[in-house]
């Protein structure tokens, strides 16, 4: 969202909290696409419409509560990621419930649910690392590996922390959490 | 899949004013207390409790719109708590002789303050008269009244009309100086 856009979003929130109803259309106008977009990358296709369309009641339903010195933005974007956070758990909760008991392993191997959700994980972390730059990839693949790089003790600590912040952020700003 | 986008916004706009009613709803639960100290102090429920009826529709209504509405319900309250404190206050000493001779005056008095309290308010928000101004102190005046005669029912009708008239005489001087001298 462009500067403009986001300062327009501000003053047209602050006018809405205030109980100005003219500012109501503007909200919409530009929060729907927003949401809708920002579930679209989080949820699958199928349910990401639903989300959005929640997360924007939910927006208009709190507005009175919105805080003008909070930035409008951030604000409407945590109450759309709290509705796909409860979104994805109701997903696995049904996923759960859904499971036939003979799916269950005897052997308490990991079953097909956890496989698929490691799997997912897994390339969670591979994207994440392939955003990084190839040093910083490098000693993460390192210290994962549990050994060092050309560079042990203190040295090779401080690249592991900075290449952890940046992944951190890298993380944050595709999945829209820490 | 979704809802159509006509659909959306009419449940993203009965939402929001759902949202402004819940958001209403702890500052007008102020008024249950000061109900609740009408009834124990004065000893006449009936009033109190249709007094205190009324100002929690008013200040209910006015904080659900909002903007000058919602900001004067907001200092009508704050200055009405002190117009209703003032004549239980003097009763309570007065009574304890036996009379209330002094409630009637302090309900005066208590409508003097609260009405100056509400005028300067106002017209320290804005400068010269408008509509916005006027909706502020219109909803100032009103739930200041309703709250200032929770404390005025001590004394009865002529307390409650005394506050009126205190809160009036302290109000127009305020309200009319600036738009003169503009």
């Amino acid at each position: 969202m462009e500067r403009i856009q986001r300062e327009d979003l501000q003053r047209d929130l602050t006018r809405l909290a205030d109980g100005d109803r003219d500012a109501f259309h503007p909200v919409f106008v530009r929060l729907w696409p927003l949401l809708r977009g920002f579930a679209a990358r989080h949820l699958p296709r199928e349910e990401a419409d639903d989300v959005a369309q929640e997360a924007l009641v939910r927006v208009f339903a709190r507005a009175a509560e919105f805080d003008p010195r909070r930035d409008a933005l951030r604000w409407a974007l945590g109450v759309a990621a709290w509705e796909i956070r409860t979104s994805r758990r109701r997903r696995y909760r049904r996923r759960e419930e859904a499971m036939p008991a003979a799916l269950d392993r005897a052997d308490g191997a990991p079953g097909p649910e956890d496989a698929a959700m490691e799997a997912e994980r897994q390339a969670m972390v591979d994207d994440a690392l392939a955003a990084l730059p190839a040093a910083d990839a490098a000693t993460l693949r390192a210290f994962l590996a549990g050994g060092g790089s050309e560079v042990t003790g203190a040295t090779f600590r401080k690249r592991v922390q900075r290449a952890l912040g940046r992944v951190r952020e890298a993380w944050r700003m595709s999945h829209g959490r820490p | 899949m979704g809802v159509p986008e006509h659909v959306l916004l009419r449940q993203a706009h009965s939402a929001y004013e759902r949202g402004r009613l819940r958001a209403a709803l702890p500052t007008v639960a102020v008024v249950a207390p000061m109900v609740a100290l009408s009834v124990v102090v004065c000893g006449r429920a009936v009033v109190s409790l249709s007094v205190g009826m009324l100002l929690a529709l008013v200040l209910g209504g006015a904080l659900w719109r909002g903007q000058a509405l919602g900001g004067g319900a907001r200092a009508g309250l704050a200055a009405g708590a002190g117009a209703l404190l003032l004549p239980m206050a003097t009763c309570f000493h007065l009574c304890a002789g036996g009379v209330c001779l002094m409630a009637p005056s302090a309900c005066i008095a208590a409508g003097v303050l609260g009405g100056a309290a509400v005028a300067l308010l106002a017209r320290r928000r804005e400068a010269g008269p408008s509509a916005a101004s006027a909706a502020y102190l219109g909803a100032a005046v009103a739930v200041a009244l309703l709250a200032g005669s929770l404390g005025c029912v001590i004394a009865g009708l002529g307390g409650v009309l005394g506050m009126g008239a205190g809160m009036a005489v302290a109000v127009a001087p305020i309200v009319w100086w600036p738009s003169r001298a503009a």
